[in-house]
């Protein structure tokens, strides 16, 4: 914990909160974002897995995962979790 | 619809709705149209966007332009109802009317494969919940209690959104219109798939009472949020909120039962 201000007072410094192995990787350059939400679409569907067919765990996963690239909650929230925004699809990549 | 250059009036729907407020003074509809015009020309470019993500989920199976065509009527229909008012930027506001849009747009119009039109119904049903989540989560920063761990915060996101699919789901994947390339589910996926649907009943029984009458109205009964929230005598925010929170107590149910 560092120390500043006035004697004596105890100083607050911003703990991190608690990261996965995963995200601690892609912040230190070691997995992409790509990789990184790839894998977080995985463990949101661990709770349905097996219990629907192949096809409909496709089909979710597949628009989470493209959610994910411009969904403005999601977009936030990947931006507050990573650091990083994902990569959108752009009106010039037509 | 066609898209017009900058500065031009773009929206016949807008006109439309115009004509229909006659009380209104001249000035003051010319006034809300330049408005609607502008917020329209200013937010195309959203609707590529978001029409070029819908269509790689449905592997280009829709013409583009008719997924553009269909974004558009959505980006009018946001402009006229948006309210500045409400705390929620525009972008964010059409986003989700824009996506609402080309989705029912292809669900009405256009027969697809059932695995894509099973796509249809995930986004369908993510939507609502993200809709639902984005004035916490869009406030600036400071004006709002942050999540502590921001991570658990989209994975936990995530996870409610996938509930959602499941839940929704099971008021039919597709009609009958839908062409059929897998034919039945095997056994063993019937048997899963009953299963589940026996454990989502049984966790909604065990919701409060409000959330509970609003995930039914929602997803069994096919009721807009509007609706349910009418038929119940509450707000649309209230029952946005009430639906979040009966999702994220089926999205523990489903983890605590499979953690057996």
């Amino acid at each position: 914990m560092s120390t500043s201000g006035r004697a004596g007072a105890p100083s607050i410094r911003a703990v991190d909160p608690p990261q996965s192995e995963s995200l601690q990787r892609v912040k230190r350059g070691e997995m992409s974002l790509d990789e990184y939400l790839d894998e977080q679409v995985d463990q949101a569907l661990a709770h349905v897995k097996g219990r629907v067919s192949a096809e409909i765990l496709e089909s979710i996963r597949v628009v989470l995962r493209e959610k994910l690239e411009y969904d403005p909650v999601l977009v936030e929230m990947v931006q507050r979790a990573t650091g990083q925004r994902p990569h959108s699809l752009s009106v010039e990549e037509h | 619809m066609r898209a017009g250059r900058k500065g031009e009036r773009l929206c016949s729907a807008a006109v439309g709705a115009s004509q229909d407020e006659g009380t209104e003074g001249t000035d003051e509809l010319s006034r809300r149209l330049d408005e609607i015009n502008e917020l329209v020309v200013q937010h195309l470019d959203l609707v590529e966007v978001i029409a070029r993500h819908v269509s790689r989920t449905i592997e280009n199976a829709v013409e583009f332009e008719e997924l553009i065509a269909a974004g558009r009527e959505g980006l009018v229909d946001a402009a006229r109802r948006f309210d500045p008012k409400r705390g929620t930027l525009f972008r964010t506001f059409a986003g989700f009317r824009i996506e609402g849009a080309i989705v029912d747009g292809v669900r009405k119009s256009f027969r697809l494969p059932r695995r894509l039109y099973a796509r249809l119904t995930v986004f369908e049903a993510t939507r609502a919940l993200n809709e639902c989540a984005a004035p916490a989560a869009l406030r600036p920063s400071g004006s709002y209690p942050q999540a502590p761990i921001p991570e658990k915060e989209l994975s936990e996101q995530l996870a409610a959104m996938a509930t959602a699919a499941i839940v929704l789901r099971d008021r039919g994947i597709a009609p009958d219109s839908a062409e059929d390339e897998s034919a039945q589910a095997n056994p063993e996926d019937a048997y899963a798939q009953a299963e589940l649907l026996g454990i989502v009943r049984d966790a909604i029984d065990g919701l409060g009472e409000h959330e509970a009458t609003v995930i039914r109205l929602y997803y069994f009964e096919g009721k807009s949020f509007e609706s349910a929230a009418e038929s119940m005598r509450i707000s649309k925010p209230w029952a946005s909120r009430l639906h979040a929170r009966g999702i994220e107590i089926l999205t523990k149910r489903l983890r605590d039962v499979e953690r057996g």
